[in-house]
């Protein structure tokens, strides 16, 4: 198969792992390597953190390109969490609260911290002993109607919406 | 859609779930005297439960530990709180739920070939089993709160253990590891610094497991799997018919290396044996791959010594490998 790019050369699978999208495209080494020069100038350069246990340890580094922006900011508020005595500084440097109450001690700058790490900030998981479960429900579907009406899919946030009422009906 | 079986591919899969006890402070800031009602908390119903023991690491030899890790039964942070951490391991070795680790609990459930449903399906049972008992540290809008926020709301990560040779020998293996920070997934070496994969191994996992259910990441991990698998096999039919006489001549001349060498250290043992899995893979040699992965461990240093019962130097350990290697190697072709 010729190269997808230059339509000249010989190409082979390429993988590339992007956005949590996987696309194999047919690339020789010239045009593939000329990719990998562009990602390199603009990604991380190095996979991001993995706890499989045998090599990926040092969290420290992620967080240093996660949070850099925040610690060196002038205008970080200091805080302590009152259970444990964390202070938002050693967080930042860490990586680590202390206990569950450091999330809410935390909470001005938590927002950020999530928002770099994570997809979103809510939780639409499993709850313990399945109490939340129908809150956690409701948060969800109630996610996914912003999501439907944002993407302009009308049919599918009527029938969202009509999920969540018949959801509140069962809580009542 | 790939044409052969997806195990060609997966070597296995893993599920981890983070839990921590809403009582007390998370480990990083604990006394010991909490760490050891954490460790009783946590391991009493849970002995009952899967039918083992706990295993406290103070009692055992910095060797054990090691051959744990190895194992993949226990993670590095685990294994540096000798003081007050534990871990309790199911009969197949499946299940190991480690105590006081980063969280206060780590249940982790490997199974083989590319199977994150029933893994998941276990260690749900068994994180139900510990929000029965204890009050498990909880947010309804962050999900499970973690010690690190890189883990919160379903506080899972779920990973698959590739094996990737015919991308890493054409070198284009190498591009996936380019991801960004902002990459749904991650997919790196195991084995070896950066890039260059020891083993033709590679482990992919979910990035993110807040804003996404357990569901979602399962799924999303499993969808990118099958593409890479898909790319893996086109690069093996690829390698095959361009080199078949080259590629089993190499993997011949493993063979024979493994076979007749007095010592081998562990690079080139990977080396050669990666190369035997190669030729299982691509059915020039008649041998199970699952069977290579548990020489493979087996192989690892730690391994190596409790299975030898003495205390071995590092020339002593690769005559021993050696000798293992000529024990068992032939029996399986
Ligand atoms: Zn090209
Ligand atoms: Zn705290």
């Amino acid at each position: 198969m010729l190269c997808e790019n230059c339509k000249k050369r010989e190409g082979i699978p390429n993988v590339y792992i992007l956005n949590g999208v996987t696309k194999v495209r047919y690339l020789c080494s010239e045009c593939n390597s000329q990719i990998i020069k562009q990602k390199m100038g603009t990604g991380l350069g190095s996979g991001f953190l993995d706890d499989f246990g045998d090599i990926f340890n040092d969290l420290s580094d992620v967080f240093d390109q996660l949070f850099g922006v925040e610690r060196n900011a002038p205008s970080i508020p200091s805080l302590r969490c009152s259970r444990c005595g964390t202070t938002s500084n050693e967080f930042l440097n860490s990586a680590f609260v202390g206990c569950a109450q450091c999330y809410k001690a935390f909470e001005p700058i938590m927002e950020s911290v999530i928002k770099k790490c994570q997809k979103d900030n809510i939780h639409t998981g499993k709850g313990p002993n399945g109490i939340a479960k129908t809150y956690i429900s409701l948060q969800r579907l109630n996610a996914e109607l912003k999501k439907a009406v944002q993407d302009e899919r009308y049919e599918d946030a009527a029938l969202i919406k009509k999920q969540i009422e018949q959801l509140k009906g069962t809580q009542k | 859609m790939i044409k052969s079986d997806i195990s060609n591919y997966v070597i296995s899969s893993r599920i981890r779930l983070a839990r921590n006890l809403a009582k007390y402070p998370f480990p990083n800031k604990m006394g010991f005297e909490d760490g050891l009602r954490v460790i009783k908390e946590v391991s009493e119903p849970l002995e009952k439960y899967v039918d083992g023991k706990l295993i406290m690491l103070k009692d055992l030899e910095p060797i054990e530990i090691k051959a744990f890790t190895e194992k993949h039964l226990i993670s590095n942070a685990l294994a540096e709180n000798i003081k007050t951490g534990g871990v309790v391991i199911n009969k197949d070795s499946t299940l190991s739920v480690m105590i006081n680790e980063e969280d206060h609990v780590r249940i982790q459930v490997i199974k083989r070939s590319l199977d994150l449903e029933s893994a998941y399906e276990l260690a749900d049972k068994v994180d139900d089993l510990i929000s029965e008992n204890s009050e498990v540290a909880f947010d309804i809008h962050l999900g499970y709160l973690t010690g690190c926020p890189t883990n919160l709301g379903t506080a899972m990560r779920a990973s698959v253990m590739m094996f990737l040779p015919a991308l890493t020998i054409n070198r284009t293996i190498n591009n996936v590891i380019f991801s960004s920070s902002k990459d749904a997934l991650a997919l790196r070496g195991v084995f070896g610094e950066g890039t260059q994969a020891e083993g033709y191994m590679y482990q992919l996992s979910n990035q993110y497991s807040l804003g996404l259910s357990e569901k979602e990441i399962i799924n999303s991990v499993k969808n990118q799997i099958y593409k890479v698998a898909e790319a893996e096999e086109i690069a093996r039919d690829t390698l095959l018919n361009k080199n078949r006489v080259e590629l089993t001549d190499m993997i011949m001349r493993a063979w024979g290396i493994l076979i007749n060498a007095y010592k081998i250290d562990t690079a080139e043992f990977m080396q050669n044996i990666s190369l035997i899995k190669l030729g299982a893979a691509l059915g020039i040699l008649k041998i199970k791959n699952s069977a290579l992965d548990e020489i493979i461990i087996a192989c690892r240093p730690a391994n190596l010594a409790l299975r030898s019962g003495k205390k071995l130097d590092a020339i002593e350990r690769d005559i021993y490998r050696a000798e293992f290697l000529k024990d068992v190697l032939p029996k399986m072709a």
